[in-house]
Parts: C-alpha cells; sequence; structure tokens
C-alpha cells in the first residue's frame, strides 16, 4: 500500500505477471477471498449471445485473431467506466505490448447489428469519425492527425490495407489497435450491454485478454455472452468465445511443505487456496485437487500456486530459518589478484579511483590520439558519451584527470579493471581482460618515476622481466617501453605525449603504465561454463 | 615568533643576501628551489608580512640600428661641429658635412641641433650655410646617455633623471627604442629582516645530518626547536576508493558466512543473461530500452552450450520435462545468441549452476557490475553493481532463504528488524522481496529474492532448491554514507574521494 487518504487506497502492484488484478475490481475480488468474505464463486458465460464473428483471410497477414464476448446487464458508474478505461489501457500497454500483440475494444452491443465482420478496408477511401470527434475522416487521415494515430498507428500503416471491425450494416466499429468509432465505440452511463473484442497477433494472449476484460465487468454484475467467430483459415476455423472454463490441476501437499519449510494440513492448505482465489474441489490423501480460474494467466507451474498459498499464510508468519548447511567460503582468484596489486599500488602512494566501462571512441581514441581498431560498439546507447565498452583503461584514468585540474598536484591514480576487445573466439567472440592502470601526474613527474613503479611491483609479485623500446601513439616517442613477461607483452609504460595531455587539458607532465593484471590469476576458479 | 619551513627560511635569508628586491630568477639562482616551491614560500611569507611583493611596469631602453652607429661614430651635430672647430671655427654647411662622410640629409638635423643645444650659429651667406662655433662643445647629456646605452640595455627607471630625459628624446630621434616590462620584485620587509637573522641560525642547527651523528658534532650544536602544533604541507596518500572498499567489505561478510565468489564476462549472450533465466524472448525486459545490444560482433555461437540450448528451449516453448506448460511461443535461437552487456548478476548465477565446479551443497555469490541503457540522474546510473547470489541443497526452502534475508539484513546492513513482501521476477517463485529496518534511516527496500523455477533449474541440470538473493548494495552504500546522488559513485572528485575517510 502507498497511500491511504480519506476515501482513497492507492496501492502498488508488484506483480507485473498478474493482470488480473489490475482493476478496482480484480483488487477487489482479491481482498474479498483473502478476507474469506463471501463465497468464491467461477466465473461463467450465461449463454450464447446472437453476435456472430466473420474473420476475413486478408487479416491474416496483419492481425490475423479476434476474440469477442457481451457483457448484459450493466449499470456503469462513472466510476466503473473510469476503471475499465483504465484496465483496458494497462492491458494494451503491458500485457498487449502496446497494443502490438492485441488490443480491447469496448462498444455498445445494442447498436451492433450481427454478424461483425472483421476485414480489411482501404485506408483512403474508407472513412469514420473516431472516438471524441463528430466529423468522418479517412482511415488514413485518422492515422496521421488523431492522438492515438500517432502512438499505434505503426503497427498497421506498413500495409496496403489496414483491419476494420464492422456489423452487418457496414457501420464501422474501429479500426484496431489504433482508434474506435465515436457513435458505436463509446460506452456510456447509459450502456447496459458491452460488447468487448479484442485483436492482436498471438491467439492466447488475446483470449486471455478477453477473459481478464470481461472478468472485471462480470464484477460489477454483469452476465457474460459468448460470441462465434468463423474463420477462414487456420485451425479450429470456429471458435466460441470466451472459454471460461478453469483449468484443472493436481497439487501434492509433500509438495507445498517441502518447498516452504511448513507442515501443513491439508485443510489448511485448501484454505490457503481459496484465500488465494483458487477453488480446492476436494482433497484425497496427499493430493489437493484444484480448479484454477480462467482469469489467472499466470500459472504455469504447480509452484505458482504455492507461492499463492505462501502468501495467504502471509509470508511474515514463517519462521526464518538460516540454512544449516556447511560450505567453505573464499574469495575469486580475481579478488585476491585485485588485493595484491592494490596492496602495492597503494604502498606506492597511488589513489584507487573507479570509472565506468562504458565509454566513447573521443575517450579511447581520439583524445589519446589512439586507433578505434577493435572497439565494441553498442547498438543502442542511450547517450553519446557511452557508446563503446573500453579497450584501455587509461583514457578513463586521463578523463578522471582532466576534471581534476584544480586539485592539489601531484595526483597519483591507478585503477585495476576489465577491458573489452574484439576476440576470435566464435562462441564468445570477445575478448575480457583485468587490466592495471596507473597515472602520476605532476611537475617532476617522468619516466624514470613510473619505471621504478613497474619495477617495485614486478618484484612484489615474483615476476621477472624486460621493458623493450616501443612506439605508442599516446606516448612520447623514445620514451615509451613495452613490459615483456616470459615472452609475452603484458604491457606499456612510458611518458604521455604533449598533444595527448593538451587533449585532456592538462599542464603538466605524466607518466602512466598499462599492464595485464590477470597474468598472475591462471591457476584460479572461475565459473565462465 | 612565525615558524618559518625550510624553503621559507632559504627565500629570506636569498632576500638578505641580495641586499634589496629580487626578481623569481634572482631567487631561483640564489636559492636553487623550484618556481613553483619559491611561489609558495613568497605566499606565505607575504601573508605574514615578512615580504613584500612589488609588481613594476619598468621600460626597457636599446638603441636602434641607427642609434648604435651614431654611438660608435658620434651624433652628427657633434661631428659637424668639431669638424668646424678644427676648422678654425667658421666652415660651410656643405664641406663640413663631406668631411664628416655624412649624407645630405642630415643637413637640417645637424643646424637643427648646434642651434638647440647653442653649440654656434647658422649663418646664410647668399645659397650657402655656413656653421660657426666657438671651440669645441663640452659632451652633453645626449652623448652620456648614448655612451650608456651603448653598453647594452638600460632601464629607463634606473637612469638619473637628467639621462632618463635624454634617452627620451635620443628615442624622439629613433636613435633608442622603448619596450615595457611587468616585473615582479620581492622585497624584505624589516619584519623579514629580523625573521632572517633567526632562520640563519636556525637552519645552520636545524636539520640532524649523517656526518653530524658519526663525527660527533650533534653534541655541539642545538638542534632548534620546531612548532609541532603548527601546520605542516599536506600529502596524500594511495588509498582504497571508498566505494570498492566497502565492496570488499561486503565480500568478506559474505564469505564469512560461507559463501564463494565467482566471476564472469561484462560481456554476455542473451541466452544466459535472459533465456536460462526463463524470461521469454518477448519480455519487456528484453526490450532495446531494458539492454544494451552489441553492434558488431552482434551474436554468439551456442554451439558449446549444446543440449543446453535445445533444454531451455523446449523448456520456453512447452515446459520440457519440468512440469510446466512453457511461455508457449517459438522460441528463436538467433535472438538467444545476441551478444549483451550483463543487465543484472543473475546471469552469474546461471555461470554459476552450469559451472563443472558446482558444488552441491553451495553457497556462491557475485558483485557484478551490471549495464542497463538508463539515463544518468540522481538515481540511475547505466552501469551499477549487484550482489547476486544463490544457495543450493536439497533440503533448502522458503523459510530458508527468509533465513537468509534475515542474515544479510542484520550483519550486511546492520537492521534492526526486517520484513518480507511478495515480489515478482520471471526467474524465481516464491519471489519474496527484503525490507530491513534501521534506526533512524526507517524501512527501506533493501533486496529481492526467490526460489529458481524449476524450468530454470531443470534444464541446467540442477535437481535441488535453489535459492536465488540479490542485494541493492549501491543503495545500502549510499545509507551508509549519507549520499543522496548515485553519480557519486562513479565520481571523478578527486578532492571528495581524499576527503573519505578509511573507516
Amino acid at each position: 500500500m502507498e497511500s491511504l487518504e480519506g476515501d482513497a487506497v492507492s496501492i502498488e502492484v508488484k506483480d507485473s505477471n498478474r493482470p488480473d488484478i489490475w482493476s478496482v475490481e480484480g483488487i477487489a475480488r482479491a481482498l474479498r477471498l483473502q478476507l474469506e468474505i463471501g463465497r468464491n464463486r467461477p466465473v461463467t458465460v450465461a449463454g450464447r449471445s446472437s453476435l456472430n464473428v466473420v474473420v476475413d483471410k486478408r487479416v491474416k497477414p496483419i492481425r490475423p485473431f479476434i476474440s469477442a464476448a457481451i457483457v448484459k446487464g450493466l449499470r456503469p458508474s462513472e466510476e466503473a467506466l473510469k476503471g475499465w478505461i483504465s484496465l483496458q489501457e494497462k492491458l494494451d500497454l503491458t500485457y498487449g505490448r502496446k497494443r502490438k500483440r492485441a488490443s480491447i475494444g469496448l462498444y455498445q452491443a445494442d447498436l451492433i447489428s450481427s454478424p461483425l465482420k472483421y476485414t480489411v478496408a482501404d485506408p483512403d477511401k474508407t472513412s469514420f469519425a473516431p472516438l471524441g470527434s463528430e466529423t468522418k475522416a479517412s482511415l488514413r487521415t485518422i492515422v496521421v492527425n488523431h492522438p492515438k494515430g500517432s502512438e499505434y498507428g505503426d503497427i498497421i500503416s506498413s500495409f496496403d490495407q489496414w483491419p476494420i471491425l464492422a456489423d452487418e450494416e457496414d457501420k464501422i466499429l474501429s479500426l484496431p489497435p489504433v482508434i474506435n468509432s465515436n457513435d458505436l465505440g463509446r460506452i456510456t452511463l447509459d450502456t447496459g450491454n458491452v460488447l468487448v473484442e479484442v485483436t492482436g497477433t498471438d491467439a492466447e494472449t488475446v483470449h486471455n485478454t478477453l477473459k481478464i476484460m470481461i472478468s472485471s465487468l462480470a464484477e460489477r454484475g454483469g452476465k457474460i455472452y459468448s460470441c462465434v467467430e468463423t474463420y477462414s483459415y487456420g485451425s479450429p476455423r470456429r471458435v466460441v468465445s470466451p472459454n471460461l472454463s478453469p483449468t484443472l490441476t493436481r497439487l501434492s501437499l509433500s509438495h507445498v511443505n517441502k518447498l516452504l519449510g511448513t507442515n501443513l494440513g491439508s485443510k489448511d492448505a485448501a484454505r490457503s487456496a481459496e484465500k488465494a482465489g483458487y477453488r480446492v474441489l476436494r482433497t484425497s490423501g496427499d493430493t489437493l485437487h484444484i480448479a484454477i480460474p480462467c482469469y489467472r494467466t499466470d500459472i504455469m507451474h504447480s509452484v505458482d500456486i504455492i507461492e499463492d498459498i505462501a502468501i495467504a499464510q502471509d509470508l511474515n508468519k514463517l519462521k526464518p530459518e538460516w540454512p544449516r548447511i556447511w560450505t567453505i567460503g573464499d574469495l575469486s582468484e580475481e579478488s585476491y589478484e585485485k588485493e595484491r596489486v592494490g596492496e602495492v599500488m597503494i604502498g606506492l602512494g597511488y589513489e584507487e579511483v573507479l570509472t565506468y566501462a562504458l565509454t566513447s571512441p573521443q575517450v579511447v581514441a581520439d583524445k589519446m590520439q589512439s586507433t578505434k581498431q577493435g572497439l565494441v560498439m553498442l547498438l543502442n546507447p542511450r547517450m553519446t558519451t557511452h557508446t563503446t565498452m573500453r579497450n584501455w583503461l587509461l583514457p578513463s584514468l586521463f578523463e578522471f584527470l582532466s576534471h581534476n585540474t584544480h586539485v592539489d598536484y601531484p595526483q597519483k591514480i591507478f585503477e585495476v579493471g576489465s577491458t573489452i576487445n574484439r576476440g576470435e573466439s566464435k562462441t564468445l567472440p570477445i575478448k575480457q581482460n583485468m587490466k592495471l592502470a596507473a597515472v602520476s601526474i605532476h611537475a617532476e613527474a617522468g619516466f624514470t618515476e613510473i619505471r621504478s613503479a613497474l619495477d617495485a611491483l614486478m618484484q612484489s609479485t615474483g615476476r621477472t622481466f624486460e621493458v623493450k623500446q616501443t612506439e605508442h601513439p599516446s606516448f612520447i616517442p623514445g620514451r615509451c617501453g613495452t613490459v615483456i613477461s616470459d615472452g609475452r607483452e603484458i604491457g606499456i609504460v612510458g611518458e604521455i605525449g604533449p598533444r595527448v595531455l593538451r587533449a585532456w587539458g592538462l599542464n603538466l607532465p605524466a607518466a602512466a603504465l598499462e599492464m595485464d593484471a590477470s597474468f598472475l590469476a591462471n591457476r584460479g576458479r572461475n565459473m565462465n561454463g | 615568533m612565525v615558524k618559518l619551513s625550510q624553503n621559507e627560511s632559504r627565500v629570506l635569508t636569498a632576500l638578505v643576501d641580495a641586499g634589496g628586491p629580487s626578481t623569481m630568477d634572482e631567487l631561483v639562482k640564489r636559492t636553487r628551489l623550484a618556481d613553483s616551491a619559491i611561489a609558495r614560500a613568497i605566499l606565505s611569507l607575504s601573508q605574514n608580512k615578512l615580504v613584500k611583493e612589488k609588481a613594476e611596469r619598468k621600460t626597457e631602453l636599446k638603441l636602434t640600428e641607427e642609434g648604435r652607429i651614431f654611438a660608435k661614430g658620434g651624433l652628427p651635430e657633434r661631428r659637424i661641429a668639431s669638424i668646424v672647430a678644427n676648422s678654425g671655427g667658421r666652415l660651410r654647411l656643405k664641406d663640413a658635412l663631406r668631411q664628416a662622410g655624412l649624407d645630405e640629409k642630415y643637413a637640417s638635423i645637424v643646424t637643427g641641433w648646434i642651434s638647440r643645444k647653442h653649440w654656434g650659429l647658422i649663418e646664410k651667406t647668399g645659397s650657402d650655410l655656413q656653421v660657426v662655433v666657438e671651440g669645441e662643445p663640452a659632451t652633453d647629456e645626449d652623448e652620456q646617455a648614448l655612451a650608456r646605452l651603448k653598453e647594452g640595455t638600460v632601464v629607463q627607471e634606473e637612469l638619473p633623471s637628467n639621462l632618463a630625459e635624454a634617452a627620451q628624446r635620443l628615442a624622439k630621434r629613433n636613435l633608442v627604442e622603448a619596450r615595457a616590462r611587468n616585473d615582479r620584485e620581492i622585497e624584505i620587509t624589516d619584519m623579514g629582516r629580523e625573521a632572517a637573522v633567526h632562520a640563519r641560525t636556525a637552519m645552520e642547527v636545524s636539520s640532524l645530518t649523517g656526518d653530524m651523528i658519526a663525527s660527533g658534532q650533534w653534541e655541539k650544536v642545538k638542534l632548534r626547536s620546531y612548532n609541532v602544533s603548527s601546520p605542516v604541507p599536506p600529502i596524500f596518500p594511495g588509498k582504497y576508493h571508498p566505494y570498492l572498499r566497502f565492496l570488499r567489505m561486503v565480500k568478506r561478510k559474505l564469505v564469512a558466512l560461507g559463501f564463494r565468489e565467482t566471476v564472469g564476462p561484462l560481456v554476455e549472450t542473451a541466452f544466459i543473461n535472459c533465456d536460462c533465466l526463463y524470461m521469454p524472448q518477448n519480455h519487456p525486459a528484453r526490450e532495446i530500452h531494458d539492454l544494451y545490444y552489441l553492434k558488431d560482433p552482434s551474436r554468439a555461437s551456442l554451439e558449446g552450450y549444446g543440449d543446453l540450448v535445445e533444454r531451455v528451449a523446449e523448456t520456453h516453448e512447452n515446459g520440457w520435462k519440468t512440469g510446466s506448460t512453457g511461455w508457449r511461443y517459438k522460441f528463436s535461437v538467433d535472438e538467444a545468441s545476441k551478444l549483451i552487456l550483463r543487465s543484472h548478476g543473475t546471469a552469474l548465477s546461471v555461470r554459476s549452476m552450469i559451472s563443472k565446479d558446482l558444488q552441491i551443497p553451495g553457497k556462491y555469490f557475485a558483485i557484478a557490475r551490471c549495464f542497463r541503457p538508463d539515463m544518468l540522474d540522481r538515481t540511475h546510473l547505466t552501469e551499477f553493481n549487484q550482489a547476486e547470489g544463490i544457495v543450493l541443497d536439497p533440503s533448502l526452502n522458503l523459510r530458508n532463504l527468509l533465513g537468509i534475508l534475515e542474515m544479510f539484513a542484520k550483519e550486511v546492513a546492520g537492521a534492526d528488524r526486517v520484513r518480507f513482501k511478495p515480489d515478482y521476477f520471471p526467474f524465481t517463485e516464491p519471489s519474496v522481496e527484503l525490507q530491513a529496518y534501521r534506526e533512524g534511516v526507517g524501512w527501506m527496500e533493501f533486496g529481492g529474492s526467490g526460489i529458481f523455477r524449476p524450468e530454470v533449474t531443470m534444464p541446467l541440470g540442477v535437481n535441488v532448491p535453489v535459492l536465488a538473493w540479490g542485494l541493492g548494495i549501491d543503495r545500502l552504500y549510499m545509507m551508509s554514507r549519507k549520499i543522496q546522488d548515485i553519480r557519486q559513485l562513479f565520481t571523478s572528485d578527486l578532492e571528495w574521494i581524499r576527503d573519505q575517510t578509511v573507516s
């Protein structure tokens, strides 16, 4: 519960998989059951309506499925109308994936004559007055001008012909999934009989959406009447909707108790299941025979029901118990390595910093006078400053230093972090390395200082090595060396070139090194599958 | 009495030795200190009124090309006057110029200056001009100034006023050029002079040298006493980053509770990050605004996972042998093979479960850098850390999960009380949110957890209950350091980092 103000309770629904409680009606139903007020009655179909739907085969490539039902005998209040619209919008948005997978339409059933035609129409030659407007407009004009058109028009606009729903007299009900008509498709305080229709690309989602929507309407005292949809493709060709029959399943009481760590009897478990909205048809020995209500579209496995039993029991009444199993804890070899390197660097007077692994080619290449080769770029960056994974650490350190030109020098910093490069392996065409980078910047910074730090680091970690003259665009020619150990190049050390320093707005000489930090850690555990 | 630093003493002594105001260059020579060190010493000395800084505007004078010629051979008026005097006191101007080797164009200059300097008269006889002098004129100030300038550059302000005026006259004749110069000079004050006396004696006995110790000299000198309570220059020690130190502390606590740390790649496949966690391929959390995809390379091969891919696919499609209905859609291996940046630490739990090193009973944890396409603001980072872990054993149940959460809240977060709320994750059922209460902070959401669904564990070949938990350690750290803005975790503010304590 978020807040309680006078008559209004505001609650947060954490269960994004429970569309059946995305409405006032759904929450009222759940509360009623949890508090054991009244009987747990299933939602049922009262009878067959006179409305049939004929599905044109031309909708197949666009939006192949439709499901409809009529709820009769409603006397909607202002509140109820608001609630249904909000449920409709929430279902369209989340469960219907922004109307792409499924979208709902509500209509005045009494104004519509059977059969309903789910067909296609020419977007320029067909017109109707969309919701909120008195004047007719072509389908294309609606998609261009109506606010819902710009929001959802993309779902259909690439097709030559667009889906429409029209009745026997060719009165247009809607342009799914964009907008309803202003006359048939607007329900008011006087609408006693409501036609609910769902179209979409996934049959199951379409049926489930209908079930949830009409169950909600029925909670307000309406009676549900089914419709028949006749398809000219797929299987089955004739569908009666909605199918409100519950799913029957068996639940093992010992499984419940084992998973929850409880000792519930069958009566306890059954009562909790009823409170959670299931109907327990009977119990026999260890088995509970359970009916899952039709609107519980989220139930995939008995664990889903067991969780509901636990919630009905109240999680806070379960006694927490630390697991009595013996295991030996340990850090990863990577953590040990970071600590070893960190100890030496800190001893040398370097301050540890933490920077982002996501960066940009400007930082890792341009400003460093270095190359963009081998960079791993994002497909969908959100910020121009975060478009690639860094392939070396020093640029991040220089970016850090560039923000600190007003701070007392000398500045000596280091970071141990991962770098990402393209790799050759097909299984994972990415190379990730743990690196150490360090920079010393002050008036007298120079090669000797950083080389001494390197020597101290290598001596402390017990590695023999040599440094050989090399060229690197970020370093001053003739003052840069590659670090070689066991015949492998494991790092670079030297004085940073003035062009790089200027690019970062730095006015003092800097000496730096970057090395493989994982070269000591090859014998460790690694959970890389 | 102001206590002086070593450098301040050296600067002050140098100023006394210089015997007057000194420029920075002079001080560098005398003290053999770096510019910046001298500048710092001067700043402190002038705050204590021991020195005064004078910034003076000076004019530097130098001969022009023409000036140099006349400095050597004499001014034209001098040359003519000398010739005329030697010729008996009267000579035609033309003849005098010829004898002096001067061009005709100097005629008016020569006559003008001879008259103005009252060295003689210019008489007009027909079309000729005659120069008349009474003997050789005495050397004048213009010539004195010229002689000084011949030695080299001269500062106008350092010349006696009559010569300075003469130099200006020469400048008007284009024989001298003037250039402005800004000079910073340091001058010692009376207070400074007094302090320098002490500084000199103090210096002599302030440092105890190796030689003094070895030679016994130390017994003959009095080591100066220091003002031990006066401020000293700052030094900045190497230190662990405050947030990383906090993460190390969390790791130590988890290790103490029997958890083994695991690590894994930052670039993952959608397969490991999502599919193995039973997140359907059309799940909103897999859309581009919730998951970073790679452009190039964009796919990995899933061949290395063998049958696992098929089992996961089948579980999504129809539940496989898990007893589930599955998500009931067509699984796409291509979608699963997409490369992404790890979006949650749970990906590491998957890696632990498929590892050949997995032990049951087992407890594993990871502190994982994760990525989501969020814009940076006070509450969002595009990369952040999650502490995540699993506990595996045939005996485990929901009460054990609550027990783990309670232990974390008390041990790691220092919470006084805990409470549990139902939660939802696609990969756990039941799912529990942990809320912890801390005096002075109140209730806060502290972590999400659950028991992995059979749809997750069975395809991975794990057939025991797996308790999974995640802790919001970024928020916990912010709470403990009273940080309001999450961007502070990756701050590039070195001063702030230096200010943080190691506690």
